[in-house]
């Protein structure tokens, strides 16, 4: 029994009259045929119908009364509020926003952006600095950290984003990150291009703390040299058998 | 008469003479219900020297006062009885979700106790008042489904079921009780019910749980959904990146998977992507779980229908497939689990499996040929010690040592080496129908040990195959890899795995190190939570965690609520920065029974419950084995706990191996904050006093085991 309960008399079977038959009682039809729900529930056939039961019962007050809002008048919104609406809303899509985009688009961006973070209102707008850009979001429905790595996925540069989180989640959680991190949501990498982001990571200076190497299980692990040992690094990537 | 949450009646059934009575339960109130009231009744009315096979033998279907009164994850059934597998044939649980327990609180009882034996094949049917023993001799011999299935169709669809298959009717100690949708109550209840000739119960209530506070009850109940409650086993943070969240799984593998681009790909009428699914948004609570993708990868979403669940929960962790390469081989294409029967089917195949459909599917096809095969059979795995056990006989090289050679060629070992799903189902029936010197697996481990003679030393070795977290017969449960002393204590302590998941819940969520540390000891005190694998020396603090997580399960299985996604120690909500609520329970009591629980007072009442099994467990020690020290035969640690990984030592940085004096003096420590003899581990008179169990203090003193 899946969906719950269903009482008796709570289905309203209808049955397919013959146009002869039809308005007319089953004893004048010359038999009552009982439907699927009637057979079912058998000597509980005699109780009432649950919708005529309901209709049956006096009016008592709502607990749950719906709030009257009084109709405002809708607010006029200076440029800058425009502005945070239109981030906010890019925001609970998920979505960071360039300033490069928004300066091509707006005329007169930086003024803009100046009230923006002068207006009380708009204090949830929130900027991370990429390499290539800055971007904005907005803190009501997106967290600092995800906007850090909206931003690396934006600007596409896949070392420089394998290298930031290798080193972010060696500090923060702290763990090891598998290469399949970087194949999942958001960042949507291919094998093929995390290769080619490892052969650069593995000849650039700025990259000579991440390390690689492969579980027991066959799964590449990153770690971050300096923040994380190696001996720890290959114990915390050995899982235990899964139970749940 | 009933009182807010409990129904205040509970029914007892004689199968051998027929007799069906009520009782009041107001006495048992103090025990709480489920596990508590289980416990009190047996101790009462069962001589712990009684075989759980024979007549006199009860089991006792409890639940609480929480089970069906919309407390959000109150769907369990706790059912009591005496061990027929684990060392000293003592006092155990089975615990089932879905529907059948609140069925029962509707239906007007708080518990059932079933006694006797029938002399045919019955089932019980429960309706309100109306509780009748009917025939089941048309349903003998069948799979739980089918059984089911014919008792919804004789009773009605209103009705819940739940059957035993035919491990339980051939009593073998390995079995369950079965409802369709894959909950299922293990520990071997299918064949107590099998020896009494009981096939199943259907069960159907009209009435209701009676709330004393129905506008708190709301309140609490919004409060938990939108501010404390993350997916299953309450993992705090998805798995992936999500834009709302500061943080995510590294691994990638944590219990909230459901993602953007994640999706149940066979609902009808389409794929439902799974989204995003922020804190506080109560109405996608339901898409956060997606429990396949948790146990195989992305590839599973190709055959998962929807997620379905426990009555009460908006979780929905069991995982409803379709897996159509079944049909090739003339197999069930549909099944629903969430749990072990659904993980380690691959076992059965140890030299590997071969995808079917789609790139890395082998393990999911397989896992659902072997999950319906072990459901429809009511047969249980002793937390994977079945499976490991099957494992370790294929690759030990000694499987002719203990398979005679004319069974050994009847098996389908062609079926293996193919990856045929056929394979498991073959070796699951033979299992459940008592076949041949394979169906030693299904005794328990102390009766393959035993017939098998491998000795001691087979618990001590470092192996995957050996999980056994002392020499009684069962495997570890979430233990030292999560929380070091802590886990391995309360590890220690029942007649079967221990089931408990308070510190996984919080060391697997996902969450950083730091915000964990932080929320536990923000209740607990300095240095109560470890690092993974970097753990440190037991502390006081640790103890006291070790003493929570202890009682706490006993307030689960008693008021009822879900062990998996109780308490709500984290939450992921930044505002609350991370932490939980652990006074919930008790205000959910409050507000429900109109009794004024605290977290101390409702503590204390588990501790009672927590001192039964352990009076009870050192009473059937003394019985079976003429012991009188429970931490030297009953809480005794496998070596292998200790000498795993022997690149490390104890302590450093990178391991989990523990250390033995370290571990003694957590014993000692653990005892003495439960009230216990420290040489012994068994309750002191002062301790039972404490908990009104003077009965049972007398008890103890009669057979010369009471510590002075």
């Amino acid at each position: 029994m899946l969906f719950g309960r269903r009482k008796p008399g709570f289905v309203q079977v209808e049955e397919q009259k013959d146009p002869e038959t039809a308005g007319r009682g089953p004893e004048e039809t010359g038999g009552a045929e009982e439907t699927e729900v009637q057979k079912e529930t058998g000597d509980r056939a005699g109780k009432p119908e649950l919708m005529s039961y309901l209709e049956s019962l006096p009016d008592v007050e709502d607990p749950f009364p719906a709030r009257e809002e009084a109709e405002e008048e809708p607010e006029e919104r200076t440029p800058a509020q425009e502005l945070a609406d239109y981030i906010r809303l890019r925001s609970a899509g998920a979505q960071i926003t360039a300033r490069s985009a928004l300066a091509k688009e707006i005329e007169d961006f930086d003024s803009r952006l100046e009230a923006l973070v002068q207006d009380e209102t708009c204090k949830d707008i929130a900027s991370t600095q990429g390499n290539k850009d800055v971007y904005y979001y907005s803190r009501l429905n997106m967290s600092d950290n995800y906007a850090m790595i909206a931003a690396l996925v934006e600007e596409k540069d896949l070392a420089r984003t394998i290298a930031k989180m290798v080193r972010f989640n060696c500090k923060t959680y702290p763990l090891p990150t598998p290469i399949t991190y970087f194949e999942r949501h958001p960042y949507y990498a291919s094998i093929p291009q995390i290769e080619r982001a490892l052969d650069v990571i593995a000849r650039e200076p700025e990259y000579e703390d991440i390390q690689v190497f492969t579980n027991s299980e066959g799964v590449r692990y990153f770690y971050a040299e300096g923040i994380m040992s190696r001996k720890y690094a290959r114990a915390l990537a050995e899982t235990e058998e899964f139970t749940d | 008469m009933a009182v807010y949450g409990w129904m205040g009646k509970l029914l007892r059934v004689n199968l051998t003479t027929g007799a069906i009575t009520t009782e009041d339960t107001t006495q048992y109130q103090k025990y709480i219900g489920g596990m508590g009231f289980g416990y009190r009744i047996i101790y009462n009315e069962v001589p712990l020297e009684t075989h759980p096979y024979d007549e006199a033998s009860k089991f006792v279907m409890a639940v609480g006062p929480l089970t069906g009164s919309g407390v959000p994850c109150s769907g369990r059934m706790n059912i009591s009885f005496l061990s027929s597998w684990s060392k000293g044939n003592s006092i155990l649980d089975a615990h089932m979700g879905g529907h059948i327990g609140p069925q029962l609180k509707y239906a007007g009882y708080d518990a059932v106790v079933v006694e006797g034996k029938s002399p045919t094949p019955v089932y019980l049917k429960i309706e309100d008042d109306k509780v009748s023993i009917e025939d089941a001799s048309h349903i003998w011999g069948k799979g739980t489904f089918e059984s089911n299935r014919i008792m919804t169709l004789e009773c009605g669809r209103e009705f819940d079921t739940a059957a035993i298959g035919q491990a339980g009717e051939h009593l073998v100690n390995y079995s369950t009780l079965n409802t369709s949708f894959g909950n299922s109550g293990g520990a071997g209840i299918g064949a107590i019910m099998g020896s009494k000739n009981l096939k199943g119960v259907a069960i159907h209530g009209t009435g209701s749980v009676k709330v004393a506070d129905v506008a708190k009850l709301q309140e609490l109940n919004n409060y938990m959904l939108r501010d404390l409650i993350g997916a299953n086993n309450n993992h705090n943070v998805p798995a992936v990146p999500q834009s709302w969240a500061e943080y995510s799984s590294v691994s990638g593998k944590n219990r909230w998977s459901g993602a953007p681009g994640r999706a149940w790909e066979k609902a009808p009428g389409g794929p439902i992507d799974t989204g995003e699914q922020p804190c506080g948004d109560i109405n996608k609570i339901a898409y956060r779980c997606l429990k396949g993708v948790f146990d195989y990868g992305e590839v599973a979403a190709h055959y998962i229908v929807k997620q379905g669940g426990c009555s009460s929960c908006p979780i929905r962790c069991y995982t409803e497939y379709e897996m159509d390469p079944l049909a090739e081989y003339d197999l069930p294409v549909n099944t629903s689990n969430t749990c072990m029967p659904v993980l380690y089917g691959t076992d059965f195949y140890p030299d590997g499996v071969k995808d079917f459909k789609y790139e890395g599917d082998a393990r999911v096809v397989i896992n659902g040929a072997s999950s319906h095969a072990q459901d429809d059979l009511g047969l249980w795995c002793n937390y994977g010690n079945l499976y490991r056990e099957f494992k370790w006989l294929c690759t030990s090289g000694r499987i002719h040592e203990f398979i005679p050679d004319e069974e050994y060629n009847s098996i389908p070992w062609q079926w293996q080496k193919d990856g045929d799903p056929r394979f498991v189902v073959e070796i699951m029936r033979r299992i459940a129908y008592k076949e041949g010197e394979l169906a030693v697996l299904g005794e328990g481990t102390l009766a393959v040990m035993e017939k098998w003679n491998l000795g001691k030393e087979w618990m001590d070795m470092v192996s995957a195959s050996n999980q056994n977290v002392t020499y009684n017969g069962y495997p570890k449960h979430h233990g030292a890899e999560d929380s070091a002393q802590i886990g391995q204590l309360f590890n220690l302590m029942y007649n079967r795995d221990c089931m408990i998941h308070h510190l996984t819940n919080v060391a697997q969520s996902g969450a950083p190190y730091e915000v964990s540390k932080s929320v536990m000891e923000g209740f607990f005190g300095k240095g109560c939570f470890d690092a993974q694998k970097k753990y440190t020396p037991i502390n006081a603090n640790k103890i006291k965690v070790a003493k929570w997580a202890f009682n706490g399960k006993q307030i689960h299985d008693s008021a009822t609520v879900c062990n998996w996604m109780w308490p709500m120690t984290q939450s992921p909500s930044k505002e609350r920065n991370y932490a939980g609520d652990l006074d919930l329970e008790s205000k959910f009591m409050s507000a429900v029974t109109g009794i004024d629980y605290t977290r101390e007072s409702l503590e204390f009442d588990a501790e009672r419950i927590s001192n039964m099994l352990r009076v009870m467990t050192a009473i059937s020690f003394n019985i079976h084995f003429g012991s009188k020290n429970l931490r030297e035969d009953h809480d005794a640690i496998p070596a292998w706990i200790f000498d795993k990984e022997p690149d490390f030592q104890p302590f450093e940085e990178g391991t989990i191996k523990m250390d033995r004096d370290d571990m003694e003096k957590a014993k000692d420590m653990f005892y003495e904050a439960m009230g216990w003899d420290v040489k012994t581990g068994i309750p002191t008179r002062a301790t039972l006093e404490k908990f009104e169990l003077g009965d049972m203090a007398d008890d103890l003193a009669k057979r010369g085991i009471l510590p002075r």
